[in-house]
C-alpha cells in the first residue's frame, strides 16, 4: 500500500525501524511524491530537534547505593529458585527435627528455649531468659500506632508501643503448613510474628534500674536486683532497601516483676530523611483515648524495627532512643551507625522476619519479593540454628513454594 | 560493573520522569541494579538495556502506585548534561531549549511522551520499547509518528527547525 503523510512508516523509515521489505516501497513512494518528501523533511527536522536537545540526566547513585550494588554483585550466587532453597533447607530442617522433635513454635505458650546459637556477645547478666505471656490483654492486641513514613521535620519523635503479643505467627503457620495456602495479606501482623523470637543484639544497650539506693550488686545473684528492663539495639543495612537502615530494638523485662516502659525514637533531623515503624497496621481511629501499650510483663520481651532512610551515605548519627521504666528515666541510647560492623545473626534473623512478613502482606517497597526472601533465608540458614528459628525457616520455605 | 557506569544516569532520568522525585528514582535504580545482580547475566547480555529499563519502569510504577506524589515536575526533573566543551552561555541556551521542549512534550499523551523519550532521549529501538512498555511495535510507530506531527503543530515559531 502506498504510504501517505499520515502513514507511520514515513517516520519509521527515517528512524531506520522499517522491515527490509518495506524500506524499498517507502523509498520509492518518497522519491515520486513531493508532498511526501516535504512531510518527511518536516518529520526529520523535528526528529533532529529532539535528538539533539533532549538532554539526559546527569544524576548518579549515591556512593552508599553504589557500594550496596557492589556488595550485591560480590555476594551474587546462583539465582534463588526454589530448587536451590532445598539445599539450605535440608540441614536447617534436620537440625529442627533432631533438636526438638516435639517442639511446636506455634504453641509457644511456655518458656522459650534458650537460643543455641550463642556466637554473639551476651546481653547484660541481669537479663533473664524470656518467657512470653500466653494470652496478652485484649486491649494490647491492636494499638493504634503511627506506622506511615514520617519525616523528622513533621514528626521529631515517635512514641513506640511495647507490644508483647505474638499470636499471628500461629495463624500464619496454620494457613501455610496446615491449609497449604498463604494467609490473607491483610491479616499478617509483622509486629506479632517478630515478637516470637528473643533477640540478642550487639549494638548499644542500656539498662533501666530502680531506686539506686535500694540496689546493690551483691543482690544480683539472688534475683533481688532493681533492674527493671533492658533495651538492646542494633543498626543494620536494610536488605530490601539498601539505601535504608534498620533500627532493631529489643526490650526485655525483669524476670520477676512487671514493668511499665515508655519508649520513643528521636530521629536526627540533620541526617534522617524519613523513617517508619514496621508493622502495626492501623485498625481504628487514632486518638488520644487509645494510649500505646507500655506494659512489659515479667520475663517477657518486645521487639520493634524502624526503617530509617538517611539523607546521605556518610550518615552516622541517626538520632536516639529515649525511654523510661516505671516512671524513672533510663539512659538514652545514641544510634550511631558503624559502617564496619557486621550485622549480628539475631539482627539478620529479625530482618528476615520483617522481610517475610512484608512479603506476605503484599508490600511493594524496595526489593520485597520471593527472590529476596529466599536469598536472605538461605543466608541465615545454619545447622546450628535454634529450633524455633529452624521452624521459622521451614515456614518460609513452605510459603515460597505455595 | 560496566552496566552501572553506562546506565545509572539514564535510568535515574527515566525513573524521574515517572516518579517526579530524584531520590525515589535513585532508590528504584539501585533496586534495579540489585535485581540485576540476582540474574543470570549470560541470559541478559543481548537485551541488557531493555531489561534494565523494564525493571526500572516496573519498580517505578510500583512505587508510584504505592506512594502517589503530587510534587510538580518543574523544579526537580530534567537536569541536563550540557556535554563537554560547551561554554556556559551555550549550556544556558541548551538548557533553556531543552526545558522548553519538555514543556511541549508534556502536552502529548502519556504514551506518546513516553515512547518519544525512550526513542529520542534513550535511543531505544521500537523492539526495545516494546519489551519495556508492552506496546506493540505498530502502536509504538503510530504513537511516535503522531506525536512528532503533534509537536510540529504546537511548537512555537522560534523552536521550529
Amino acid at each position: 500500500m502506498k504510504p501517505d503523510s499520515d502513514d507511520p512508516r514515513i517516520t519509521a523509515h527515517l528512524l531506520g525501524e522499517l522491515d527490509a521489505g518495506e524500506v524499498e516501497a517507502v523509498a520509492i513512494a518518497l522519491a515520486g511524491d513531493p508532498v511526501l518528501q516535504q512531510e518527511a523533511k518536516e518529520i526529520r527536522d523535528v526528529h533532529d530537534l529532539l535528538k539533539g536537545n533532549l538532554g539526559t540526566s546527569d544524576e548518579t547513585l549515591l556512593p552508599a547505593q553504589r557500594e550496596n550494588i557492589r556488595r550485591a554483585a560480590s555476594h551474587r550466587s546462583t539465582p534463588a529458585p526454589l530448587a536451590s532453597i532445598q539445599r539450605w533447607f535440608i540441614p536447617a530442617a534436620a537440625a529442627a527435627v533432631l533438636a526438638v522433635g516435639t517442639f511446636t513454635f506455634i504453641h509457644m505458650s511456655g518458656k522459650m528455649k534458650p537460643d543455641v546459637v550463642a556466637a554473639k556477645p551476651a546481653e547484660p547478666a541481669t537479663v533473664a531468659t524470656p518467657a512470653v505471656p500466653s494470652s496478652p490483654p485484649a486491649d494490647l492486641t491492636r494499638p493504634n500506632v503511627r506506622n506511615a513514613p514520617l519525616s523528622p521535620a513533621d514528626s521529631p519523635s515517635l512514641a513506640l508501643p511495647v507490644l508483647t503479643t505474638r499470636g499471628n505467627l500461629e495463624a500464619v503457620s496454620n494457613a501455610v503448613l496446615t491449609a497449604g495456602t498463604l494467609p490473607d495479606p491483610q491479616s499478617v501482623r509483622l509486629e506479632e510474628i517478630l515478637n516470637n523470637f528473643p533477640l540478642r543484639l550487639t549494638g548499644t544497650a542500656a539498662i533501666a534500674r530502680g531506686d539506686a539506693s535500694a540496689w546493690h550488686p551483691d543482690n544480683r545473684q539472688a534475683g533481688m536486683s532493681r533492674h527493671i528492663a533492658t533495651l538492646g539495639t542494633e543498626l543494620i543495612p536494610c536488605p530490601w532497601k539498601p539505601s535504608a537502615t534498620l533500627l532493631i530494638i529489643s526490650l526485655r523485662g525483669n524476670a520477676r516483676t512487671d514493668s511499665s516502659v515508655q519508649l520513643s525514637y528521636h530521629p536526627n533531623p540533620k541526617t534522617v530523611l524519613r523513617y517508619r515503624l514496621l508493622g502495626f497496621p492501623p485498625t481504628g481511629p487514632t486518638s488520644a483515648a487509645s494510649p500505646l501499650p507500655d506494659r512489659l510483663p515479667a520475663g517477657s520481651f518486645a521487639n520493634l524495627v524502624i526503617q530509617i532512610e538517611p539523607n546521605s551515605a556518610a550518615t552516622a548519627d541517626l538520632g536516639s532512643l529515649e525511654w523510661s521504666a516505671d516512671g524513672s528515666s533510663a539512659p538514652p541510647v545514641s544510634l550511631v551507625q558503624r559502617s564496619a560492623a557486621e550485622p549480628s545473626d539475631d539482627a539478620r534473623f529479625a530482618a528476615l522476619v520483617c522481610l517475610y512478613a512484608q512479603w506476605l502482606a503484599g508490600a511493594k517497597s524496595g526489593t520485597i519479593d520471593q527472590e529476596t526472601v529466599a536469598a536472605l533465608a538461605r543466608e541465615i540458614s545454619s545447622t546450628t540454628l535454634a529450633p524455633e528459628r529452624a521452624e521459622f525457616l521451614t515456614l518460609v520455605n513452605k510459603s515460597l513454594q505455595l | 560493573m560496566k552496566a552501572l557506569a553506562d546506565y545509572q544516569s539514564p535510568l535515574i532520568g527515566y525513573a524521574t520522569t515517572i516518579l517526579h522525585d530524584t531520590d525515589l528514582a535513585r532508590d528504584v535504580v539501585q533496586d534495579t541494579f540489585i535485581r540485576l545482580c540476582q540474574q543470570n547475566l549470560g541470559s541478559l547480555k543481548d537485551h541488557l538495556k531493555s531489561w534494565l529499563f523494564t525493571v526500572c519502569r516496573n519498580r517505578a510504577l510500583d512505587v508510584l502506585r504505592k506512594d502517589k506524589r503530587t510534587q510538580p515536575l518543574d523544579d526537580i526533573r530534567w537536569k541536563k548534561v550540557a556535554g563537554p566543551g560547551l561554554q556556559p552561555d551555550e549550556i544556558a541556551v541548551r538548557d533553556d531549549l531543552s526545558t522548553r521542549l519538555i514543556s511541549f512534550l508534556d502536552r502529548l499523551s502519556d504514551n506518546q511522551r513516553e515512547v518519544i523519550l525512550l526513542k529520542f532521549q534513550h535511543d531505544l529501538s521500537y523492539h526495545e520499547i516494546h519489551e519495556i512498555t508492552g506496546l506493540t511495535t505498530t502502536n509504538i510507530g503510530f504513537l511516535i509518528h503522531t506525536g512528532i506531527k503533534r509537536l510540529r503543530e504546537i511548537l512555537p515559531a522560534d523552536l521550529r527547525p
